[in-house]
């Protein structure tokens, strides 16, 4: 007769994994918070200028130069566009460039990382001199250099700041392969005749994406100053489109020479308050997707 | 035994907050164990017996979001007390502990004679140059070969048995009067296992000192141990000699767990106990084993059994031993065998 | 035991598998470590072979080569008449359905982001086993043949306590209809009474499926009982081979001796006993072996020669029985050798 064992009291059934991080995401207040900070700052660019009155890139003698009012929530600039329309325009451009930069990123990490990892010897080799010469290159300028001769557009500027952001990706997802190659459920797909290929994706690379995902959300935040300093330097969107760094770079002689604060400090401060808020949900996400912060 | 007992613990219980935040789990519950001067004392459990956290309350290691309740007593004084200075150093000197993984207590980036000096110096007040000595000395009497050249090599380079020789040795720097040892011989080999036993029986045998050895195989503790405690979800089930333990095993789950070891000159199948040990967090008002027990009636389901004693220092805690000793054997038992 | 087939299922042959030493500091290798040595036994169909050795005799690497998870670096792995030892990714697709592993670690072997149902359907659907429905019936049948209920398919890993997972490692392995299963210390992760539970169960499907098996652990009892013939290993190299009664009962070699006197007992006799170690010290590292005989170090029969020789694998069985030694002074061991010349690791060798 065989035996059979009986039905084991378990505490945990009701959770599947990713159930259980959200759990542990929303102990994080803050990162609780800065979701909802970001949720309404994502819908505010993308639903805001639609809803608004003001057209960002109307121009208006009348009203240049103008301090917050009522009707300019955000002050005017020197041609009388509102800025408050400008700021949530330009917020959906600067949020659709990092948010590109950084999936282009991790997917070129991640590949990078995952053929290095599984694989090693010489195409492991081969690959982290690769990264390794991406991080010594002085990027901005390297970036400054590929704006000016390719032009500024879309495509190019999200190339420029993913081309600088993957390693990390590529050596955090080539540590996690590392590792997790090594461990038995892969041997144990192995002796099933399971081939290489959907071994690295569909049993190591699940295992592997949380530090991704971590990093990723981090990674955005970074993007969003890259692409910043490139408008600042007056390298990005050119006029009449903008972006919060674009902003901040026309309001330098504003702000400095007629003391007009609002033009310098409304889109300053979107950056800050975004570049914050992604970070705590990346802190958040972190202690989310780790299990072990649970274990006892 | 003595009448004044070197260690008595008394009704400890040990509870984490559960981890969905409504109410406390029980991991130890109501535990009562003593330990007379110079005894060794066996404590038998699988994971999640409890062994380990009964271990780290006696060291006063639990981990901060924990509560315990009951006593624990060191010659008449109360360690589970607040007073954390007087305490801190009756276990830093009196009681000492040797962990499952060496390298606990070791630290990585510090010579084994430096650790050990200091340990020595810290302890005992001694000078440098006598500390050192009392090193070698004590690396020797660990069997480390080439002691005194030994000293100034760092963890990494002794084999894991060695390293488990250090920590004993480490223990022993202070010469405490009990030495609580939590599956020191599980990571190694068997033969080595085996070296480790015998050295510390001898070192018992030449100092005195009370052990109390934690493991999860009866075996280990048969030529080890003067008594046996059988730790089953939190709870002591059986007590009693080791001689005793392994003539008449009283508790079911006792008799379980050697009827699970392939015995010598049987080649028959096992007899396992069906099922797995309960959740800490979902153990009802009835005994804990109950639902693996072939002996088990209704009011074990109901009524949670005390230790009672069943003769010559033996306890059982089972409403039903009688009949277990008897060997009347209730219906279920042939199901499976 | 069958002997229905006179050809051997699985004839390893003089297996190494040589692993390239550390790059050390300025390029300098260390030496290369031979963790498998040159191993050689066969098994018949339906036959239990115990492979019995501590941490670094090689018992796990003999184990991967052999399937081909290591690429062994010598020797031939004779299956079911082919050698597999050099074959090709491809060629290799028809056998590796043929002989499946069961693993050590329970929480390691299963992909924690896989379901039960997951695990096991990707080992039918990448053998090419049936189709969408069928894989479906098969998975049920699998889980009842390691005693789940057809609900844990839905199950991760980390919803499953550790007897549990083991079962599922069980049935996955089964997935493929194996002839030959190698079970890796897969008992050694659990707790005693689990143990048993996975250990009756492993010799039911053995007898119910007709498999042969090659059970690796550290525990002597438990190798004792689940297996037919019991093959020694130390430090890359199979030290002593024979009948698992015979073994136990009379090993021929003084290191399967110390293995032996290192067995707990609950037996009431055992009660104040104490375990004497045979064998002292530990065993050295595999990248700076002792000349001669590689147990002589720790051996308390080591003579000169031991010291310079290294002992041929040698018969020393009785009664047609073959029991395969690599000792100089196996018969030292035997009772029958007279009492004063036997050094002292051999009477305390005899208690069983």
């Amino acid at each position: 007769m065989r035996l059979r064992t009986r039905k084991p009291p378990l505490t945990e059934l009701h959770g599947s994994l990713s159930r259980d991080a959200w759990r542990r995401f929303r102990r994080h207040t803050l990162a609780v918070v800065a979701l909802g900070v970001l949720g309404v700052l994502l819908l505010a660019v993308i639903v805001g200028p639609f809803v608004l009155d003001a057209e960002p890139e109307r121009i208006d003698f009348g009203s240049k130069n103008l301090p917050p009012t009522l009707a300019h929530p955000m002050g005017t600039d020197e041609l009388g566009r509102d800025q408050l329309a400008r700021v949530l325009s330009g917020g959906r451009l600067t949020l659709a460039v990092a948010t590109a930069a950084v999936l282009v990123a991790a997917l070129l990490g991640v590949v990078v990382g995952a053929i290095a990892g599984y694989w090693g010897g010489l195409i492991d080799n081969a690959l982290m001199r690769i990264v390794d010469v991406f991080y010594s290159l002085p990027s901005l300028f390297v970036v400054i250099l590929l704006v000016t001769l390719v032009g500024a557009s879309f495509g190019t500027i999200v190339a420029a700041i993913a081309a600088f952001t993957w390693m990390n990706t590529a050596r955090l997802v080539r540590a996690s392969y590392l590792s997790l190659k090594e461990r038995e459920f892969v041997d144990a797909a192995r002796s099933l005749g399971v081939g290489d290929v959907r071994i690295v994706v569909r049993h190591i690379l699940p295992n592997a994406l949380t530090p991704v995902i971590v990093s990723a959300t981090l990674g955005i935040a970074t993007a969003i100053l890259t692409e910043s300093a490139l408008s600042f330097l007056g390298l990005g969107f050119q006029p009449p489109h903008a972006t919060w760094g674009g902003m901040l770079n026309e309001s330098r002689d504003a702000v400095t020479n007629l003391g007009h604060w609002w033009r310098g400090f409304f889109p300053g401060l979107m950056i800050l308050v975004t570049v914050l808020c992604v970070n705590y949900v990346g802190d958040g996400a972190r202690d989310a997707l780790d299990p072990r912060k649970e274990e006892r | 035994m003595s009448p004044e007992p070197l260690l008595a613990v008394e009704d400890l219980v040990v509870e984490f907050p559960a981890p969905d935040g409504g109410g406390a789990v029980r991991v130890v519950d109501e535990i009562s164990l003593t330990l007379a001067p110079g005894e060794a004392l066996g404590v038998v459990g699988e994971s999640g017996s409890g062994k380990s956290m009964t271990a780290f309350a006696l060291m006063g290691l639990l981990p901060a979001q924990s509560r315990t309740a009951g006593s624990i007593r060191y010659r008449g004084e109360e360690l589970l007390a607040d007073d954390g200075a007087r305490i801190a150093a009756i276990r830093g000197r009196e009681v000492a502990m040797v962990y499952q993984d060496p390298m606990t207590s070791l630290n990585p980036v510090l010579s084994v004679g430096h650790q050990l000096t200091q340990v020595i110096r810290h302890h005992r007040g001694l000078g440098k140059a006598a500390a050192r000595e009392r090193a070698v000395e004590l690396l020797r009497a660990v069997g480390i070969p080439g002691a005194a050249a030994r000293l100034r090599d760092h963890p990494h380079q002794f084999s894991g048995g060695q390293r488990q020789r250090i920590v004993i040795a480490l223990a022993l720097s202070c010469d405490p009067k009990v030495l609580v040892a939590d599956e020191p011989t599980t990571a190694l080999d068997v033969t080595v296992q085996a070296e480790i036993l015998a050295l510390v029986a001898r070192l018992r045998e030449q100092s005195r000192m009370a052990t109390v050895w934690i493991t999860h195989d009866l075996g280990v503790v048969g030529g080890f141990a003067d008594r046996v405690a059988v730790m089953y979800s939190g709870r002591v089930v059986e007590q009693a000699t080791v001689a005793e333990l392994f003539r008449a095993p009283s508790h079911p789950y006792t008799i379980g767990l050697l009827n699970s070891l392939p015995r010598a000159g049987d080649r028959t199948r096992l007899t396992p106990i069906p099922g797995s040990p309960p959740d800490p967090a979902q153990r009802g008002d009835g005994c804990a084993f109950a639902p693996r027990c072939a002996w088990a009636v209704d009011a074990c389901r109901v009524h949670r059994p005390q230790l009672e004693p069943v003769g010559g220092g033996h306890e059982v805690a089972c409403h039903r031993w009688r009949e277990v000793r008897g060997g009347i054997e209730h219906e279920a038992v042939t199901h499976h065998g | 035991m069958a002997e229905r087939d006179e050809a051997p299922l699985l004839d390893v042959r003089g297996l190494e598998k040589t692993f390239p030493g550390r790059r050390g500091r300025r390029g300098r290798r260390a030496p290369a470590v031979r963790a498998v040595d040159g191993i050689s036994f066969d098994l018949r169909r339906g036959e239990t072979l115990g492979l019995v050795g501590e941490s670094g005799s090689g018992k796990s690497t003999a184990a991967r080569a052999i399937l081909r998870l290591l690429q062994p670096t010598g020797g031939q792995v004779v299956f079911d008449g082919e050698d597999i030892a050099r074959l090709g990714r491809r060629e290799l697709r028809s056998v590796r359905p043929r002989m499946q592993m069961v693993f050590q670690d329970p929480y390691s072997s299963l992909n924690p982001r896989m379901t039960v149902g997951e695990a096991i359907r990707e080992a039918l659907r990448v053998n090419r086993v049936g189709d969408r429905g069928s894989r479906a019936a098969r998975l049920g049948e699998l889980l009842e043949l390691v005693g789940l209920d057809a609900h844990f398919a839905g199950r991760y890993p980390h919803q499953m306590s550790g007897g549990q997972r083991q079962r599922v490692g069980i049935a996955r392995a089964l997935a493929t209809e194996p002839e030959l299963v190698f079970a890796d210390e897969a008992l050694s992760a659990l707790d005693v009474s689990i143990q048993a539970q996975i250990a009756n169960l492993l010799v039911d499907l053995r007898d119910e499926l007709e498999l042969t098996l090659v059970f690796i652990s550290h525990d002597l009892r438990m190798v004792r009982h689940i297996s037919h013939r019991i093959a020694v290993m130390y430090l890359g190299r199979i030290v002593e081979l024979g009948d698992a009664e015979q073994v136990w009962s009379r090993p021929a070699h003084p290191y399967t001796a110390s293995l032996l006197a290192a067995v707990p007992s609950t037996e009431p006799e055992a009660a104040g006993r104490r375990l004497e170690p045979v064998a002292h010290g530990e065993r050295p590292d595999l990248d700076g072996l002792p000349d001669g005989c590689r147990f002589h170090p720790r051996c308390p029969l080591a003579t000169d020669l031991c010291r310079v020789a290294e002992p041929e694998i040698r018969d020393v069985g009785t009664d047609g029985a073959p029991q395969l030694t690599a000792c100089h002074h196996a018969e030292l061991l035997f009772p029958a050798a007279s009492a004063e010349s036997a050094p002292t690791g051999a009477s305390s060798a005899k208690r069983s």
